[in-house]
């Protein structure tokens, strides 16, 4: 048997970035897309220029088009895709009242359709192919409600119900379906934060800090490998206690 | 997309040796079935009928159930077989 072949939505950044960085150590070959290049993608085709074991790809979420292309480069390349990280989102907040219809939008196509789609073109062959892995992250936002993030909240619960009722169906063709909810860690999204609202978040915290993105990595990694063969249908909370 | 367009008839062949292939990969006897057989009556799945679907993807490089045609409406190998020649026609 090759070596597995991971497929990151929006794995050039951020915790994307980090999830990658953690399969190519595991041994996996790593397929990742995003809208535009960042410096990790930069450094991977740098160390693999004949993009044996990295392939990325400039491809906007919106378009279901160019990710269904992206799926098919992928199987072209490697033969197939064994695990799906559907990690690509943004984040949209402010009061909901208040928010454009624009962003509504926006946070419903990356957050939820991108990666419905995504999930759609990949699980015909992962069926063929006798078994897979489907990775969602999802977001301590779907299991507790904050002011300001109601949008983002109903995308990540929204992924969860999606990965409970795929578990269901995809698991009698040995295909694992697990979300994997963050908590706050250092990224763009928590620098957004005021140093009063930061503060607020640690002493939340039991662990009294924030996490970082290598953590949430690990525990993405271990989701996905034989160690966790027998969770299905699960939402992982990697939180440092906040929603304890 | 597709590199000289199939026949009818290599369709319709290609599509009965593909639902033959998946059910004896599960260790399903294949029974014998003629187009107006319902596709449940030959042993698939839901879930093989998802298997079925990529090998003939990767056959000729295409979904018609991705866009064009709700796979609700196929229930026979003869629906099967007209929705693979609907979509390869009016490509």
């Amino acid at each position: 048997m090759g070596d597995q072949v991971a497929l990151i939505s929006g794995g050039s950044r951020g915790l994307g970035a980090a999830i990658a960085r953690r399969c190519l150590r595991a041994g996996y070959v790593v397929a990742t897309f995003s809208r535009s290049t960042a410096p990790f993608v930069d450094e991977q085709r740098d160390k693999d220029p004949a993009g044996a074991r990295f392939y990325w790809a400039p491809v906007d979420g919106h378009d279901a088009g160019a990710l269904k292309r992206f799926v098919d480069a992928v199987s072209e390349r490697w033969g197939g895709v064994d695990a799906v990280v559907n990690n690509a989102a943004v984040g949209r907040f402010g009061a909901f009242p208040l928010m454009r219809l624009q962003d509504i939008d926006e946070t419903l196509q990356l957050n939820l359709r991108a990666n419905l789609v995504l999930t759609r073109v990949c699980v015909p062959s992962m069926v063929s192919r006798g078994g897979g892995c489907i990775l969602n992250i999802s977001s301590v936002n779907a299991i507790r409600g904050n002011a300001g993030v109601a949008t983002y909240s109903a995308t990540k619960a929204g992924l969860d119900g999606f990965t409970r009722a795929l578990a269901r169906e995809l698991g009698p063709s040995n295909i694992r379906v697990n979300s994997l909810a963050p908590g706050y860690f250092q990224s763009e999204m928590v620098a957004g934060l005021t140093d009063r609202q930061t503060r607020t978040l640690v002493r939340s915290t039991p662990l009294g800090r924030l996490g970082t993105a290598d953590e949430i990595a690990d525990a993405a990694i271990f989701l996905l490998s034989p160690a966790a063969g027998f969770i299905t249908g699960q939402t992982l909370v990697v939180d440092g206690g906040l929603t304890c | 997309m597709l590199n000289g367009k199939p026949t009818d008839g290599e369709i319709e062949q290609t599509i009965r040796l593909a639902i033959a292939d998946v059910l004896r990969r599960r260790g399903h006897e294949v029974p014998p079935f003629d187009e107006d057989a319902l596709l449940v009556e030959t042993g698939l799945t839901s879930l093989d009928l998802a298997a079925l679907i990529a090998r003939l993807e990767q056959r000729w490089k295409i979904d018609p159930f991705l866009e064009a045609v709700p796979i609700t409406e196929v229930r026979t190998v003869a629906d099967l077989c007209r929705a693979y020649r609907d979509f390869i026609n009016s490509t």
